[in-house]
């Protein structure tokens, strides 16, 4: 079992809309596209954990609101500058998703 | 922040491959076939790359990453061609309309009523070439011709990117006038709906082969959906340019269970429709919203049951908008306005700490979207005041 919280993300938005025509056009079961998102759980969480090695700092002015439920951080940050090595990016309002890393090593 | 936005495509197409290669056992116990799998894959990148999040730096030689625009067919070669079909197919017309019009004549008489297959060759000896466009020509596709085979051009519903295609039919109408003095008409509105038609779609060469030459694929469809021109909706781009890179057999059959499969369910919808339709003639919405036809029914009882049933929901739809006791709950409206946002980050904390109001942020494993584009992260630690 890997998170699904990467499934609301580009790759995994991407994918459910891919298995949603196949169902509409009949070629796969919902239940084969239950699995096949199962399977994208373990993939993405492996790859994030294996594949990436970019490391990014971020400094925001202001903490605006904070929740945490059920072990998930929910962050909204305001004026956040993102930063890795030289180059950075800038923007008004972020929200972070967070699940708990210290379960997530299971897959 | 280079390194975390050039590593995305890679880490992407790696989780692509990932996912692939382990539903593959999958796929296979449920009897589904490898060529689906393969068109999810492709259906998959298609979408992933129209999303733009991940433009940047698309490897070189990776197969997939643009598809080559399908050539609208060569005006040349294609127009020597269907002139001489048409002419052909205008005569057959002229003749045919002397016997009586409605009657289909010639070789295909035969299997008018049955629902065999008219097999390409036989239909094109008294047939012509007609195009339709397909529709929903995104993504830089032009336009695909769909060879119609059968005695009369079917009736044309040329949607976005088809002008060419129209004017081929605007030839084509005006050769029958030169030859026969009369306009063919469409006969595929006179077919019986039930009889099997051969469509022949012309693709443009598989990116990166040496071979120039289109090929033709032929799918075979009922004369229904031509005639309720459901090809143009079934036959969208994506679906075209997923099949583009399939060798031909493979690509027709992908293409011809597709259009199957959509053909059925539509079918199944309208068997849907009208069944709805059976349990009452006053039961249609049109009806419903209309209160003087109400009034004007004696025995309306139905009626003011569905009546009340139409008020509840708009009572409901009201309810939405200002639910019971919202004052009550302003928390939960302002956050559904605080997490509003297009810039996201999904990730996994290692630890979220706080002394006063500074907070210090220790994040891995992320995948941000911001202004649109994708990142990806190891590690990522962040402070903020709240």
């Amino acid at each position: 079992m890997s998170y699904q919280l990467y499934r609301n993300t580009t790759l995994g938005n991407t994918l459910q809309e891919s298995l949603d025509e196949l169902i509409q056009y009949g070629q796969i079961t919902p239940a084969l596209a239950f699995k096949v998102l199962l399977q994208f759980d373990k993939s993405i969480n492996n790859a994030l954990n294996q594949r990436v090695k970019a490391r990014v700092t971020f400094k925001a002015g202001k903490l605006n609101t904070y929740r945490f439920c059920d072990n998930v951080w929910t962050l909204m940050l305001n004026d956040v500058e993102f930063r890795e090595v030289h180059e950075f990016v800038k923007v008004d309002k972020v929200k972070i998703v967070a699940c708990d890393g210290k379960s997530g090593d299971f897959n | 922040m280079a390194l975390c936005q050039t590593s995305v495509l890679k880490v992407y197409h790696a989780v692509i491959e990932d996912v692939i290669n382990n539903v593959r056992d999958a796929f296979l116990d449920e009897g589904v076939d490898e060529q689906v799998l393969q068109e999810m894959k492709q259906i998959w990148r298609n979408k992933l790359l129209a999303s733009k999040a991940v433009e940047l730096n698309p490897e070189p030689g990776e197969p997939g990453h643009h598809p080559p625009p399908i050539v609208a067919n060569n005006p040349k070669s294609s127009k020597a061609a269907n002139a001489k079909a048409k002419k052909a197919a205008a005569a057959a017309a002229a003749s045919q309309q002397s016997n009586g019009g409605g009657s289909t004549a010639g070789s295909i008489n035969s299997s008018t009523d049955s629902n065999k297959l008219v097999s390409p060759s036989i239909a094109g000896k008294s047939g012509n070439a007609v195009a339709a466009a397909g529709s929903g020509m995104k993504n830089g596709i032009g336009a695909i011709k769909q060879e119609v085979t059968s005695q009369n051009p079917p009736p044309l519903h040329p949607t976005g990117g088809a002008t060419m295609l129209q004017k081929q039919q605007a030839a084509a109408g005006g050769g029958g006038s030169t030859s026969s003095g009369q306009t063919p008409i469409p006969i595929v509105a006179q077919l019986d709906p039930n009889r099997i038609m051969p469509v022949n779609i012309t693709l443009p060469s598989p990116p990166g082969s040496t071979n120039p030459e289109s090929r033709v694929l032929t799918i075979q469809v009922p004369a229904s959906a031509l005639q309720e021109n459901q090809l143009t909706q079934i036959l969208t781009a994506h679906l075209i340019s997923s099949i583009m890179s399939l060798p031909t057999t493979l690509a027709s059959s992908v293409l011809q269970q597709h259009v199957n499969a959509a053909l059925s369910n539509a079918n199944h919808q309208k068997n849907l429709a009208i069944a709805k339709q059976l349990d009452g003639a006053l039961d249609s919405s049109e009806e419903d919203e209309s209160e003087e036809s109400d009034d004007n029914i004696d025995n309306d009882d139905d009626d003011d049951l569905d009546k009340d049933d139409d008020d509840d929901a708009e009572h409901e739809d009201a309810a939405e908008e200002e639910p019971l006791n919202s004052e009550d709950d302003v928390t939960d409206e302002d956050s559904a306005e605080v997490f509003d946002t297009d810039n996201v980050i999904v990730c996994q904390y290692d630890k979220i700490t706080r002394s006063r109001n500074k907070w210090k942020f220790y994040l891995k494993d992320g995948i941000m979207n911001m202004r649109g584009k994708d990142y990806v992260f190891q590690k990522s630690n962040g402070d903020a005041e709240w």
